[in-house]
């Protein structure tokens, strides 16, 4: 991720007129690296956007400044006249070129920062966070955290709810696949109906969503409500004793009828009336 | 631009004052200038190369020596010149001028205006 936007932005410094590029190329490049290291995914993106959004207003000046009109040494204002002094007036830019020429630039910038923006968003990431191979613990922490959760542990990095999963309560090994022994299954938090994050209402013992009612059981399986489906879910492994949730695939959820848990609601719905 | 009378970029002008406090290699320019300004403005590479090449090329300012302790060698470090103190020195006395005749204009309000006691004409 980092080299790459590295390298897009090495490539985008064609913008500049060669002089500057030439001097001073590699030591752009070299600050870019530096405001990048050490930043998550999210936070290089904005750095990046803001160098490239730079990079647009700043190509723009240096292509139409240049070549730099010959200024008075320093201070001393007597020393002008220097015999090859290029005057500005009938070499420098007019109003009209000036304008049309920022606007290419500006034009070139942001297509080339919403390209970049795009391709980086497309790369499959390896880094942190969702959209990656999200590191929840060991085991055994992982373990208490659910059971001190009352069995469904929200984990905002995964945007997922980590439930305890026992084979056991599911002879057919519907979610054998997707827990491969971890004893977790992670269900993705945002309802399939239309988005909204789904809360675990405790006294009902359900995933009971606020914005039209749909309600899962503590395994994302459908149990009423508008929802086409059960909850989406990630992939959970183990590698070694850490548990991985795997965020780069979605899981779709179980058809409506398709269940294996069949657990009545323990109690009143958290959302009233229903 | 160097010229005393005339005023300088603010990206220029923050540049200097940042290099006024010693040395600076061009991140640290850039966070000082991003500080400076209480992150008003903040500048990405091309602008604080373009400030620089200029600042270079109108003797504002010069590369200093690279230092031997540096854990990254390829650095460059930039100070001020002594035409750089003065033009800064010249902008900061101008920007003083007009400060001032802002406050006389009742412009500021750096402490709260003082207020009249309940009673008290």
């Amino acid at each position: 991720m980092e080299r790459r936007l590295i390298a897009l932005y090495r490539a985008m410094l064609g913008a500049y007129p060669p002089e500057l590029r030439d001097e001073y190329g590699e030591d752009m490049v070299a600050l870019l690296a530096e405001m990048l290291r050490g930043r998550n995914r999210s936070e290089q993106l904005r750095v990046f956007r803001r160098v490239v959004a730079d990079l647009a207003i700043s190509a723009g000046r240096e292509r139409l400044t240049a070549p730099a009109p010959l200024a008075a040494t320093a201070v001393g204002p007597a020393v002008v006249a220097a015999p090859p002094v290029r005057t500005r007036t009938p070499a420098g830019p007019t109003r009209r070129s000036f304008l049309r020429g920022s606007l290419v630039v500006a034009g070139a910038g942001f297509s080339a920062s919403i390209g970049g923006a795009s391709l980086a968003f497309l790369w499959p990431s390896r880094g942190e966070g969702f959209g990656a191979l999200v590191d929840i613990g060991a085991s055994g922490e992982v373990a208490e955290a659910v059971r001190a959760a009352g069995g469904t542990w929200a984990v905002p990095s995964a945007r997922a709810y980590l439930v305890a999963y026992d084979p056991a309560d599911d002879p057919d090994g519907l979610y054998a696949e997707i827990t491969a022994g971890a004893g977790f299954m992670a269900l993705y938090q945002r309802c399939v109906h239309l988005g909204c994050r789904v809360p675990w209402c405790t006294s009902s013992t359900r995933f009971e969503c606020p914005c039209h009612k749909s309600r899962y059981n503590r395994w994302g399986e459908w149990q009423d409500g508008p929802a086409p489906r059960g909850l989406d879910r990630f992939s959970v492994t183990l590698d070694g004793d850490r548990v991985i949730v795997d965020t780069r695939t979605v899981v779709t959820g179980p058809p409506r009828m398709g269940g294996a848990l069949a657990e009545p609601a323990s109690g009143p719905s958290c959302l009233g009336g229903a | 631009m160097t010229d005393p009378g005339t005023p300088l970029q603010p990206a220029a002008f923050h540049i200097l004052l940042a290099l006024a406090a010693g040395e600076r290699h061009g991140y640290a320019l850039m966070s000082d200038v991003e500080e400076l300004s209480d992150g008003a403005l903040r500048i990405g590479p091309g602008t604080l190369y373009g400030s620089i090449k200029r600042l270079v090329g109108t003797g504002l300012i010069e590369e200093a020596e690279p230092r031997a302790s540096d854990d990254d060698q390829r650095r460059r470090y930039y100070r001020l010149t002594p035409a750089g103190r003065a033009a800064l020195a010249a902008e900061a006395t101008r920007l003083e001028r007009l400060v001032s005749v802002a406050a006389r204009r009742n412009v500021l309000r750096r402490r709260p205006t003082p207020r009249t006691r309940l009673g008290e004409a």
